[in-house]
């Protein structure tokens, strides 16, 4: 209803202009063409002197408003070194062009005005000047020339590469649809190889973990980095076009999945002392509505990384904090981070090292098995599981238990008339009934894994030591781990116990 | 003194001149009747008269304009009061608005971006490409060399169904489910390739695609014939130093187009066949929707080399035809010649020429070697030289002048500012320092829609609101355009001027929201007060819009052949101005097209002969 009553009114406002517009014109057919225009001229010429004066007091009382927002300006400085040339080279650019600008606007409407066409005033004849068109030639010529050379002397120094001797860190960044992947490197320094073909999702960047360099490399989300060190961020993308923009730093690339590009810049401000600076500004001023604690606006802002090329309908959301720290706080936050390698990869199937490992275990585990069953019952039938392992302390298999596992359902299901008898033990350490239970818990474990892989249940036997039959000294640490195993034993036929067993047994 | 003899010396009538100093190209013994516009089909349809076809582009242009207009509205509502429910859209754009829980409307993000990325293609090409060039470019060339019609009427007649074809196209992809092409208008890859990308680069960017080939097709048809026109066509007398400044424009435009246009087509074959039959030219080391591609070894560099090859020429195919019509303008409605005449012709020409070596200035950011931006920089700050100097001599044309306030030379002095205003902010992002922190925030969105936008509109409607009375043999109502004049003034600078601020804040363009970001969330006012002022601004150019179409059939007729007692060829002809343009002769041209006010005559037109005593300062 409300847009109907819009509408309804802009279409009678429509209609009242053109209609008054009509009338105007069948006026200025009955008073006479000339006294009319006469009048015309008049408000017309000063309208347009009315509004190059306010034109040009409105731009330049909005610039003055908006001063503390400008880069460049009071808390808007550039928190990089490089940065501040940028804003030395914009100011200059300011009061080059804005000066033309107030010239030229008033020039302009000044002379529309006063030259405005009135009874018995005539026009001169005025067709060229070559002086005046070589001096208005050449005056932006040699303005430009300055800009040009003062432009081009910051930009070759900002783009410069960084050189053999420096001392800098280098970051990745990763732009994808639609955030950003960090990648610091480990103690190394260096960071790992990257192949688009490797990304999966536990592998974000594609990282090539053969690579020694990768294992590590640290990944977060946010960009954190010391204060007054140079860095050298290494862009990247995985999908589309993104850009990494900095607003706080001046720093601005491309990044292009297939094509790194890079940004060198140093930061010269801590978030303490960015958030401090703002401090003294009134835009900053006063309770953040978003913060539960009562903290000032200055104390919650945070310097962003966003994107600056547009990568699709998530574009205008890519952000991540930009933190700067002092160099020893700096540190104390390397430390805290955990290669991704070892915290994520290593020893899981996405680990080629590791899963090379698995492959030779397997073969070793299939040669000593087969051997086994070649002879007859006795101790060599008794294979020890060095890779089945428990959470402490409970019957719960570990992830990394299934390779071996697995290998063992492999065999037997290729020897269908092999039985295996499945035997827990453990250190001597605590009560011997627990460690009793624990064994055989933990031996059943097993046995109901490799039923669950498809063993019939006729052909598996599962029975717990407790602290019974060590292997090793109970004494040392290595001793105990050792005592702490899982066997297996195998025959062809049903499944048994080994002989030595059954002895101790009927002793 | 000459000047006494002059003045009282009788400055004979148009059709006598023509009679006694015209050309006779046995026009009529050739053409009994009227061949070509004998019906209604080929009168107002397929016509071959090259001043339907201006109408007809210049009517298609104003549909598009109302239209690409109109969807900027949509998502200007949207960024400046994303709490405001548009709720009352969804009967227009249907699934495209989702709606709350509350209630509350809100224009989805991929229709945001369709949006903008249509209302960039549509202004650009559509309106100030075809609507510009090809509607004056058609109308005036022919009028004021003095030809009976273009070199070739019927690639003409081409040109402007090629481009319909275009436009359907594009406008039929406004109705796929998957959306129209929303990838930005530079369309770039992989974005732009990838339909697993965004939903709109699967079939609405295959028709955008197709759209603008043909769209290409429609230029280099126009370009063709213009250039032609030009070089072959000009009456008798009329050697290039006596072409009114028009015409110049227009020329160096067609020239413009034909070379670069062709180079924006392979860049969209090369991007076609990446898309369709997997090669891999802008494509390499992609993971995209839980899938590594397999294309190896292409440059998404190269698309932008090639798309801004096209891309920055383009900026002056939209602007020339501009400082063409507004140096006519100015200088009939100063009364007097325009200052620097050669100047001016010369700076068209630097500026034309430094168009073709300065487009990676688009591309300071986006990995090129760093090096290579030296050279862009260096020439893209050169233009500002042959710029500066049109402005000063559009400035000194005002001065000393008897100027007549009609909607046509006001828009012709905004035209001036707007130029002034957003050329000036060019020398801010040509330069490659400054771009590191101005590249694709709003300063790039304030300073293009400035100067190539609202100066390139408001060239053409100084050139609509003059050269009315030879499309229609009626006036516009001078009154309506004064307002629509103040209105779009003061509002084009009210949308435009704030967006300075943003950018130079660091606010990035192509944003939907602002929420995610501490840094870019300060300006809610800023945008409200800058959607308020286009939609004030739209509704003023839809006062432009009535004021045409009535005053077609309403508006005062005209009563005499040469209204403005402008020297120019195109007032000699009939008020009804017929297939042929000049019933007879063809006139002959005597003299320069800017003899105002000349040893005190008001105008002197070019078929005068050059008279006994006049001064020869030209």
């Amino acid at each position: 209803m409300t847009t109907l009553i819009v509408f309804l009114c802009i279409a009678l406002l429509l209609l009242i202009i053109v209609q008054i517009a009509r009338v105007r014109d069948l006026a200025k057919q009955l008073r006479g063409k000339e006294e009319v225009d006469a009048s015309n001229v008049a408000t017309t010429g000063k309208g347009l002197l009315l509004f190059m004066i306010v034109f040009l007091v409105a731009t330049t009382a909005s610039a003055y408003y908006y001063k503390n927002y400008i880069l460049g300006f009071g808390p808007q400085e550039s928190a990089s070194i490089h940065g501040a040339s940028i804003d030395t080279m914009m100011k200059w650019t300011l009061a080059v062009t804005y000066t033309a600008f107030l010239l030229t606007n008033f020039a302009l409407f000044y002379y529309a005005y006063k030259y405005r066409t009135r009874k018995g005033h005539k026009a001169m004849y005025l067709s060229h000047n070559n002086t005046v068109e070589l001096v208005w030639t050449g005056i932006p010529a040699i303005v430009m020339t300055f800009l040009v050379v003062g432009g081009l002397d910051a930009w070759n120094d900002i783009m410069s590469d960084v050189g053999a001797d420096d001392q800098y860190m280098e970051i990745e960044a990763t732009g994808y649809q639609f955030a950003w992947q960090m990648r610091y490197p480990g103690p190394d320094g260096l960071l790992g190889r990257k192949d688009f073909r490797l990304i999966s999702g536990a592998n974000l960047l594609g990282q090539d973990w053969t690579d020694p360099k990768n294992l590590d490399d640290i990944l977060v989300n946010d960009v954190t980095l010391p204060v007054d060190q140079k860095v050298r961020v290494r862009i990247t993308a995985k999908d589309v076009l993104h850009d990494f923009y900095l607003p706080q730093f001046r720093v601005k690339m491309d990044a292009i999945p297939g094509l790194p590009t890079y940004f060198v810049f140093t930061p010269t401000k801590t978030t303490k002392e960015w958030r401090q600076s703002l401090s003294e500004y009134p835009e900053y001023q006063g309770l953040d509505p978003e913060n539960d604690e009562g903290k000032q606006l200055w104390e919650t802002r945070n310097m962003e990384l966003a994107c600056a090329e547009l990568c699709g309908k998530g574009h205008y959301s890519m952000a991540r904090t930009v933190t700067i720290l002092e160099q020893e706080d700096f540190d104390t936050w390397y430390a805290g981070q955990k290669s991704y390698y070892l915290s994520n990869i290593k020893g899981t199937k996405d680990d080629p090292l590791f899963m090379a490992q698995v492959k030779e275990r397997r073969q070793e585990f299939n040669r000593l098995a087969n051997n086994a069953i070649a002879t007859p019952s006795n101790d060599d039938n008794v294979l020890n599981l060095d890779y089945v392992t428990f959470e402490t302390g409970s019957a719960t298999l570990t992830d990394s238990s299934e390779y071996q596992l697995n290998d063992i359902i492999g065999f037997l299901q290729t020897n269908e008339d092999v039985g295996a008898m499945l035997m827990g033990h453990t250190d001597d350490t605590g009560d011997a009934a627990a460690n009793q239970t624990l064994s055989e818990q933990r031996a059943r474990a097993v046995r109901d894994y490799l039923a669950a892989g498809g063993i019939a249940n006729n052909r598996l036997m599962s029975k717990g030591y407790g602290a019974e039959r060590p292997v090793a000294d109970n004494t040392t640490e290595e001793g105990r781990q050792r005592n702490r195993r899982t066997e297996f034993y195998i025959i062809r036929g049903a499944p048994s116990e080994p002989q030595f067993a059954q002895e101790e047994a009927s002793k | 003194m000459a000047t006494a003899v002059l003045t009282t010396a009788p400055v004979k009538r148009d059709d006598a001149l023509i009679e006694e100093f015209g050309y006779d190209d046995h026009f009529h013994e050739h053409h009994h009747g009227d061949k070509y516009q004998s019906n209604f089909v080929s009168h107002y349809i397929f016509s071959q008269d090259h001043k339907m076809i201006a109408k007809q582009f210049l009517i298609t242009g104003m549909m598009w304009a109302i239209i690409g207009g109109a969807m900027s509205l949509v998502f200007r509502m949207q960024l400046g009061f994303p709490e405001e429910s548009l709720a009352w859209l969804q009967p227009v754009l249907g699934k495209w608005i989702a709606i709350n829980e509350d209630g509350v409307g809100t224009l989805v993000a991929d229709f945001y971006y369709a949006l903008v990325t249509m209302h960039g293609t549509i202004l650009v090409f559509f309106v100030l490409t075809a609507g510009l060039s090809g509607t004056f470019s058609n109308l005036l060339i022919p009028l004021m060399i003095g030809a009976r019609d273009m070199a070739s009427p019927l690639l003409n007649m081409l040109s402007y169904w090629f481009f319909f074809i275009s436009g359907s196209i594009m406008f039929a992809s406004l109705f796929l489910s998957t959306g129209p092409f929303a990838g930005g208008w530079v369309a770039y890859p992989p974005l732009s390739a990838l339909p697993q990308a965004m939903d709109g680069s699967g079939a609405g960017m295959t028709l955008w695609t197709i759209s603008l080939v043909l769209f290409v097709v429609s230029v280099l048809l126009g370009g063709i014939n213009y250039i032609t026109t030009v070089l072959n066509l000009r009456t008798k007398g009329m050697s290039m130093w006596r072409l009114p400044l028009p015409i110049w424009a227009f020329f160096v435009t067609a020239i413009l187009g034909l070379l670069s246009f062709p180079v924006l087509t392979s860049a969209f074959f090369l991007l076609m066949l990446d898309r369709g039959i997997g090669t891999s030219f802008y494509l390499s080391d992609i993971y995209i929707g839980g899938a590594a591609l397999d294309h190896v070894g292409g440059s998404p560099i190269l698309y932008q080399h090639l798309f801004w090859f096209l891309g920055h020429p383009e900026v002056y195919i939209i602007i020339l035809p501009a400082f063409g019509i507004v140096s006519e303008v100015l200088s009939v409605n100063s009364r007097k010649p325009i200052f620097g005449y050669q100047a001016m012709v010369f700076s068209i020409l630097a500026i034309a020429f430094l168009a073709f070596i300065v487009w990676a200035h688009h591309m300071f950011m986006s990995g090129i070697n760093p090096f290579i931006a030296n050279f862009f920089v260096i020439f893209t700050l050169i233009i500002a030289v042959p710029s500066a100097v049109k402005v000063f001599n559009w400035i000194a044309t005002l001065y000393g002048g008897d100027i007549r306030f009609n909607p046509a030379s006001l828009f012709a002095i905004g035209f001036v500012s707007m130029f002034i205003s957003g050329g000036l902010t060019g020398i801010w992002l040509g330069n490659s320092a400054l771009d590191i922190q101005l590249h694709d925030t709003y300063f790039v969105v304030a300073h293009f829609h400035i100067v190539m936008g609202v100066a390139a509109f408001f060239g053409m409607y100084a050139g609509v609101y003059h050269w009315f009375p030879k499309l229609y043999g009626r006036f516009m109502n001078e009154t309506l355009g004064k307002f629509h004049f103040w209105g779009t003034l003061i509002g084009a600078y009210c949308v435009f001027w704030p967006m300075h601020y943003l950018g130079m804040a660091g606010v990035p363009r192509r944003y939907y929201s602002f929420d995610n970001f501490q840094t870019f969330g300060h300006f809610d006012g800023m945008n409200k007060f800058i959607t308020i002022a286009a939609i004030i601004t739209f509704g003023f150019q839809l006062l432009f819009v009535i004021n045409f179409f009535w005053s077609i059939w309403k508006g005062r007729k005209l009563t005499v052949k040469n209204p403005y007692q402008a020297n120019t060829l195109e007032w000699t002809t009939p008020i009804e101005t017929g297939h042929g343009n000049w019933p007879g002769k063809l006139p002959t041209v005597q003299r320069w097209a800017y003899d105002y006010s000349k040893d005190g005559v008001d105008y002197i037109p070019q078929i005068q002969p050059i008279m006994e005593g006049e001064t020869h300062d030209h």
